[in-house]
């Protein structure tokens, strides 16, 4: 632990130096997760690798300015987040807003469940693991609004925790919380929407089998 | 917290581990009672599973070998400035 704590501040004072071994370092170890980010944001390559370039020469540039008030990694993604959120802002005036809120859950007037329940969380993994499925959450990622989407890439897809998000994006963690919460309800629908359409091919497939 | 909307407003802070255990006990036997909300929270507890198989792998190597060439090529360039000063 104090060892590596003592590399830590080693390859810091060895960035801020300018040392290019020291950047190298830095760049193989982080270069995958920033990469995922910028990915997962844009969800296009070419924007994925603008962005990684971006982040990585932002980082050369302002190294020295790092004070260690967090630690690097999250320094690190707070960058690839707000590189990738400037992108999207370029650009989204030629997007057009899809609505989400058909793929919330409907309550009755007493507050109860009355969407139709589809319950596809039981469907064989081979199922809910395929390409398809994939594809199909991939989409529905790339459908939420950046604010949750960044959200929902931070904590379901890398892993980070909560109080980690809250920190790369300056929020709250309840702030974070309902953003998280809000985009699995959407991501849950709109699967639900997908199997749903998919149980008479599951069934003739039984059939015939 | 009886009705559907409650128990469906505080499933991340179930799953998170945010809620006291008289809560908890209210939504498990909630849980048990209503086949919506437990069908509910299946699939809703499986989106985050299934978010983290989407993890895609890695960096393509020969944009890593290209950013690497571009960065070394910027930090010499800045390097070289930074000496003319």
């Amino acid at each position: 632990m104090v060892r590596d704590l003592q590399d830590k501040q080693d390859l810091l004072s060895r960035l801020k130096d300018k040392d290019w071994e020291a950047f190298k370092e830095l760049i193989e170890n982080y270069q995958d997760t920033v990469y995922r980010i910028a990915f997962g944001m844009t969800n296009d390559p070419m924007d994925a690798q603008d962005i990684t370039q971006e982040v990585f020469l932002t980082i050369y540039r302002k190294i020295e300015d790092f004070e260690g008030r967090s630690s690097l990694s999250t320094w690190i993604y707070r960058i690839a987040v707000n590189t990738s959120i400037d992108l999207i802002r370029k650009r989204s005036t030629r997007k057009e807003e899809v609505s989400l809120e058909e793929y919330l859950p409907q309550f009755s007037e007493d507050e109860r469940l009355s969407s139709p329940m589809v319950d596809w969380s039981r469907l064989p993994l081979k199922v809910l693991m395929n390409e398809e499925s994939m594809e199909v959450i991939k989409e529905s990622i790339r459908a939420l609004s950046p604010d949750i989407r960044i959200a929902v890439v931070l904590k379901d897809i890398e892993g980070l925790s909560l109080r980690e998000v809250a920190e790369i994006l300056n929020l709250t963690v309840p702030a974070v919380k309902s953003r998280i919460h809000r985009g699995r309800l959407i991501l849950r629908g709109w699967l639900a929407d997908y199997f749903e359409r998919l149980r008479p091919r599951l069934k003739d497939r039984k059939g015939s089998q | 917290m009886s009705n559907c909307k409650k128990i469906i407003d505080v499933l991340c802070d179930y799953l998170e581990g945010h809620m006291g255990p008289d809560d908890r006990k209210a939504l498990e036997n909630h849980l048990e009672d209503c086949p919506s909300c437990d069908a509910f929270f299946e699939s809703y507890q499986k989106i985050s599973f299934m978010c983290r198989n989407l993890r895609p792998d890695r960096i393509p190597p020969e944009l890593s070998r290209r950013l690497m060439d571009f960065l070394r090529e910027k930090a010499e360039a800045e390097g070289r400035k930074d000496h003319l000063r």
